[in-house]
């Protein structure tokens, strides 16, 4: 099946599943109950039942299902991400995207035939990094961080020819990913080993005058005007004081969109889109999913892409659009 | 105490961008007085720095060796570019024994030892052993590991060496994007190397004005200095046998002394935290995540029983 | 009161007018139904932690408290949110409708502030994650009271449609204007960039002539 573009869509629960299936998607990604990947909040995520239904749903529609076990195993503790490893394999995964050196090397050796998929998480942002992955694991895709421009992209895949999925809506961090300790600095709990950052239970928002303050722990994170879009205190995406000047100084509440580089990604020898957003609802899934499916079908027939693109820009983080590193101008 | 084989106190490497005088004189001082076993060299954060200094490295690296100091050249954190991957390259093929903060450079250092730096993800046994297959033998603890995860890991690599950041502000988080530009409403291009203004690192706060984190370059950094006198007994009889510490501007030969002093029992832990927190007022201590807790935080030592 | 009229009464105005016993009596019976039809969305809430969610519809005069966990849940109406809490959700009705129907994406509608949420943020994300794996669907739940042919609730069910789609569009509007204004900035901002880029391309090449000064001394220093 030639496809423009793979189109990989976040899968938080089992209904969001069915809904990005439904809506077109060519793979989803999703993850089980617990620490071993990166979107580790409650209510979230599936138990090995749901996992089972869920890979049947997609199957019969002609659909992919990658398992993250994408964070990092903590000392004297692998069992959850070994356990992971064996559930998802058993199960019939697709793939696993896998980031932390051990798993890949239980994944890798004890499931030869189990594709891998390098997670953001492990951060490879150079042709020296992908070669090491896949020389020594034998991964088979990468998941390019974030801060790469559309010619480094194009670089990287020329060098190494290896399948590059690229991260195409939804939030994005501006700290290399899987090493980044802001949130456990200011909560106690670990974006690497946890896979929560900026976890609700250490979330509070609070309203003075007809402002609204939010908060990580005791870490004032911003301070939201009458006009002002909310966000939620991601400690990257903070308003900080620096020499007195109140600044997004890391980077400012916004969704990455890259639909107007489509083709240029496309060039540059991109194999799928990865839409972000497990934590998302259903109606967001539906929304974005079926908008990409419907552009992405427009430009394999040669049609012009459909008015909903457009309405897109609303679902964004802090209601603005960015291509983020895409474009040079970023760093 | 006296059964155990004798810690070693290691110098990082200088995270800030300090003008060459200073960088000189800063290692005289280190090789003809400070009681430091190791230490390390080089650009660990933003490689555009490298060429300002990287002349002096083989005099100052000369100097250490001769006043019986082992000499690792720190690499950065971030490889993205073919020409930083050369460079780490030439050091390696020089035969010079390489820190490597960035994964990446597993793929050059195959068949020799090398040292696996603070900012390189191993939280568990089996990484470990990755990295061990691969080379290292020196293993730093990345600094969100709680006493016992560090315990743990070091008992799994008790034939190697394990090494824990013991002093100096924490390194949070590394990017593409100089922050030090950005406060300067300039970019990574055309930074000017305002990140030389700040030689301890630029303050940042919350907007109600308490301190947060120092910026540095593309490095996020905590406020707060991490100073863990009073865990090095603990930390040592779990195995750990290097302390790092994070040069800084305050007398760095001073605070060598009082970390070797309290290894070796000569000095009390109060003494010397009261001594360090003198010369680092009013900047708080901190040590959150050896107790799991918020990294920000300070845990005062449990009263010995 | 006549138990047809309640689903348009939902949706309208006049459910401001209803008395608090009555449009208690009438959530009850919505309550049953609902546990009846999701029986693993009630589990999961009774599994919580006992809490309390204020409900504040800024369009009514009423407020209601959400309990759950430990006994069965209950929404009882209220004059005043005035007594402990462990979050509050606050917007217009056929928000919070849309939202609980999983039609409406709860993170836009927060990063808009059309809906608010204070207090216990993990509470209502739990809440929110246990309503998204189950499809609540209010108007077939109505349909299951009162028949599937009565007229009344097709009539509120096109009126509810009518109010989702409107909010869809305002949203859609209020984000149009915010970059309307953005864009007239925009082309100032550009020019305003290019002379900044020009500024910095002479501080540039200033900078580089003071660190040959520099260095210049330096050397003559040390020498």
């Amino acid at each position: 099946m030639k496809t423009y573009l793979e189109l990989v869509c976040p899968a938080g629960t089992p209904a969001a599943l069915r809904a990005a299936v439904d809506a077109g998607a060519d793979a989803v990604y999703c993850g089980f109950q617990d620490c071993t990947n990166a979107r580790n909040y409650p209510g979230l995520n599936f138990n090995r039942e749901e996992l089972q239904s869920g890979i049947a749903y997609a199957h019969a529609r002609g659909c992919r299902v990658f398992v993250a076990v994408n964070t990092f195993a903590r000392a004297g503790d692998f069992g959850p991400w070994q356990r992971a490893i064996d559930d998802a394999a058993a199960l019939g995964a697709d793939a696993v995207i896998v980031a932390d050196l051990g798993v890949l090397d239980y994944a890798a050796s004890t499931y030869p035939q189990l594709r891998l998929h390098l997670s953001v998480q492990a951060a490879a942002a150079s042709a020296l990094a992908i070669r090491f992955y896949r020389e020594t694991f034998g991964i088979s895709r990468v998941i390019l961080p974030r801060v790469l421009a559309v010619e480094e992209i194009a670089a990287l895949i020329g060098e190494t020819n290896i399948e590059a999925e690229v991260f195409a809506f939804g939030s994005l961090g501006t700290m290399v990913e899987g090493r980044c300790y802001l949130s456990s600095y200011m909560t106690g709990r670990s974006p690497s080993m946890d896979g929560v950052c900026a976890p609700a239970e250490h979330v509070s928002y609070q309203e003075e005058g007809n402002c609204l303050v939010s908060r990580l722990g005791e870490v004032m994170i911003n301070r939201f005007g009458p006009d002002e879009p909310a966000a939620y205190p991601t400690p990257c995406k903070g308003r900080y004081l620096v020499q007195g000047r109140p600044l997004y100084l890391f980077e400012e509440p916004m969704g990455l969109n890259v639909i107007p580089l489509l083709a240029e990604l496309k060039a540059a020898g991109v194999t799928a889109l990865k839409i972000e957003g497990r934590q998302r609802s259903r109606a967001y899934v539906s929304k974005v999913v079926g908008t990409f499916r419907a552009i992405l079908d427009s430009i394999a027939q040669g049609k012009p892409l459909p008015a909903e693109a457009a309405e897109l820009a609303v679902m964004a983080e802090g209601g603005r659009e960015t291509f983020g590193a895409y474009v040079r101008g970023w760093r | 105490m006296s059964n155990l084989p004798k810690s070693r106190l290691t110098l990082g490497p200088i995270l800030f961008h300090w003008p060459n005088p200073r960088r000189r004189d800063f290692y005289a001082r280190i090789a003809d007085e400070a009681p430091i076993d190791c230490v390390y060299l080089g650009e660990a954060v933003c490689s555009k720095r490298l060429p300002w200094f990287e002349k002096d490295l083989p005099e100052i690296a000369e100097r250490l060796l001769r006043a019986g100091k082992e000499v690792v050249f720190s690499t950065p954190a971030l490889i993205t570019t073919e020409q930083e991957a050369k460079e780490v390259q030439a050091f390696i093929e020089a035969g010079k024994t390489v820190e490597i903060n960035d994964l990446a450079c597993l793929a050059l250092v195959r068949g020799r030892r090398f040292v696996s730096g603070p900012l390189i993800n191993v939280f568990h046994e089996r990484a470990l052993d990755v990295l061990r297959n691969h080379g290292a033998w020196r293993v730093n603890m990345p600094v969100e590991l709680t006493a016992g995860q560090i315990a743990t890991l070091a008992r799994h690599h008790r034939t190697g060496e394990t090494e824990v950041f013991a002093f100096g502000r924490q390194p949070l988080a590394i990017s593409q994007r100089c922050y030090h530009a950005r406060a300067h409403n300039l970019h990574k291009d055309n930074c000017q190397f305002v990140c030389g203004l700040d030689a301890d690192g630029l303050e940042v706060s919350e907007l109600n004005g308490r301190a947060l984190f120092a910026i540095n370059g593309t490095q996020t950094l905590s406020h707060g200095f991490l100073v863990l006198l009073d865990a090095l007994a603990e930390l040592q009889a779990a195995g750990v046998s290097h302390f790092r510490l994070s040069p800084h501007t305050l007398d760095m030969v001073e605070v060598a002394w009082i970390y070797r002093a309290v290894l070796d029992g000569t000095c009390s832990v109060e003494e010397a935290n009261a001594r360090l927190a003198e010369r680092i007022a009013p900047i708080p201590f901190i040590n959150g995540y050896l107790h799991a807790r918020p990294g920000r935080e300070w845990q005062p030592a449990r009263p010995s029983a | 009161m006549a138990e047809g009229e309640f689903p348009v009464l939902l949706v309208s105005n006049a459910l401001a007018l209803l008395p608090a016993p009555i449009l208690e009596r009438a959530i009850g019976l919505l309550l049953a139904v609902l546990a009846r039809k999701h029986p693993r969305l009630f589990r999961t809430l009774a599994a919580h932690p006992p809490c309390a969610i204020g409900i504040e519809p800024i369009d009514l005069p009423h407020r209601f408290v959400l309990r759950y966990g430990g006994a069965l849940p209950s929404l009882i109406p209220t004059g005043t949110l005035d007594q402990p809490l462990n979050a509050r959700v606050k917007g217009k009705l056929e928000t919070l409708i849309g939202l609980l129907e999983g039609r409406l994406d709860s993170d836009t509608l927060f990063f808009s502030r059309e809906i608010v949420i204070t207090g216990d943020t993990e509470t209502v994300l739990s809440l929110r994650n246990a309503l998204e794996r189950d499809s609540v669907d209010l108007f077939a739940i109505a349909m299951a009271l009162f028949g599937p042919a009565n007229g009344l609730v097709r009539r509120a069910a096109l009126t509810l449609e009518r109010h989702l789609m409107m909010t869809r569009q305002h949203l859609i509007a209020w984000h149009e204007a915010l970059h309307a204004s953005r864009r007239e900035e925009a082309s100032l901002a550009a020019r305003c960039a290019r002379l900044e880029a020009q500024l910095q391309e002479a501080n540039a090449r200033l900078a580089k002539l003071e660190a040959r000064l520099r260095q210049r001394h330096l050397a003559r220093e040390t020498s």
